[in-house]
């Protein structure tokens, strides 16, 4: 009995580190494209 | 030479802007629900007769895994419609569902490993269901490999829809796997085949990875407009100083 619920623990815990590894992938992700976009604007800006 | 529709300089909308906060909120309302939905589906559900407790591990493979499915559906779709009219944001929303889709897929070899320890005595087979699940993660993670590869916005969009519509092609075999060939694996988990007693808690975990699969799939389109406008932009000045 305790096996199965150590089974059903690591289940709910690999599951809870995938989508809160990938909500901070996300937010990585969204950052690095926001600031780039942001360069990018302003350089163009500038040669406008 | 630039076939594709590219993306309308719309810079508010791809980072964000008025709309951004609402995704924020549907983010964190799905996250709750799926919270809900875990509490529900652990407390609620009996034992199974012949798997006991191991049974709530159902509650997180099989939503994963569909969602996974609903993720490259997305995909064939987005990228259908790249190939017929050109457009860049097809190609952007099939990257961000393929990518969400390859997280799923991977969260559902990881699961069912879990599962199929205590229940089957190994953590890995080769079960044509697992094996088709395999190959489903392999191509995708190779689709996401292209277009990390490929620098010619056209060429990525282009490759990257041929290759998504394949993979997706795959879908189809994984999801039948269990019928076609004598598989350990058991048939598909369904409210139809599963005890009434554990269907609201799978359909309350079903919906729930929906929402966070819709949830990851706005918010890393929105970067990927970011990241095409930003390329558009960077594209554009290396052009005029050349010109200068």
């Amino acid at each position: 009995m305790e096996e199965q619920y150590g089974f059903v623990v690591a289940a709910y815990v690999v599951m809870w580190v995938g989508v809160i590894g990938y909500l901070v992938r996300l937010r990585r992700v969204s950052r690095a494209a926001r600031r780039r976009l942001d360069e990018a604007s302003r350089g163009a800006g500038r040669k406008a | 030479m630039s076939h594709a529709v590219p993306l309308e300089s719309d810079s508010a909308a791809a980072t964000g802007g008025p709309g951004g906060r609402g995704l924020e909120w549907f983010g964190v309302a799905a996250i709750l629900m799926l919270v809900g939905a875990q509490a529900l589906g652990l407390l609620t559900s009996p034992a199974d007769r012949d798997m006991g407790h191991l049974q709530k591990i159902m509650y997180v493979h099989v939503p994963a895994a569909w969602n996974a499915f609903i993720a490259f559906f997305v995909v064939a779709v987005s990228s259908l419609l790249y190939l017929w009219k050109g457009q860049e944001r097809h190609d952007l929303l099939a990257a961000s569902a393929a990518e969400v889709g390859t997280v799923f897929t991977a969260l559902t070899l990881a699961l069912g490993s879990i599962w199929g320890r205590p229940t089957w005595g190994v953590w890995w087979t080769w079960d044509p269901r697992l094996t088709s699940t395999a190959v489903l993660l392999l191509i995708f993670v190779g689709y996401l490999s292209l277009r990390a590869f490929i620098e010619d916005a056209d060429r990525r969009a282009q490759w990257s829809a041929a290759v998504g519509l394949l993979g997706a092609l795959n879908v189809p075999i994984v999801y039948m796997s269990v019928r076609w060939w004598r598989t350990l694996h058991q048939i598909q988990s369904t409210p139809s085949t599963v005890d009434p007693e554990y269907v609201v808690g799978l359909r309350a975990n079903a919906i729930a990875v929906l929402l966070v699969l819709v949830y990851f799939t706005m918010k890393r389109y929105r970067a990927a407009r970011a990241e095409r406008l930003a390329e558009q932009l960077e594209e554009q000045a290396a052009l005029e100083g050349r010109g200068a």
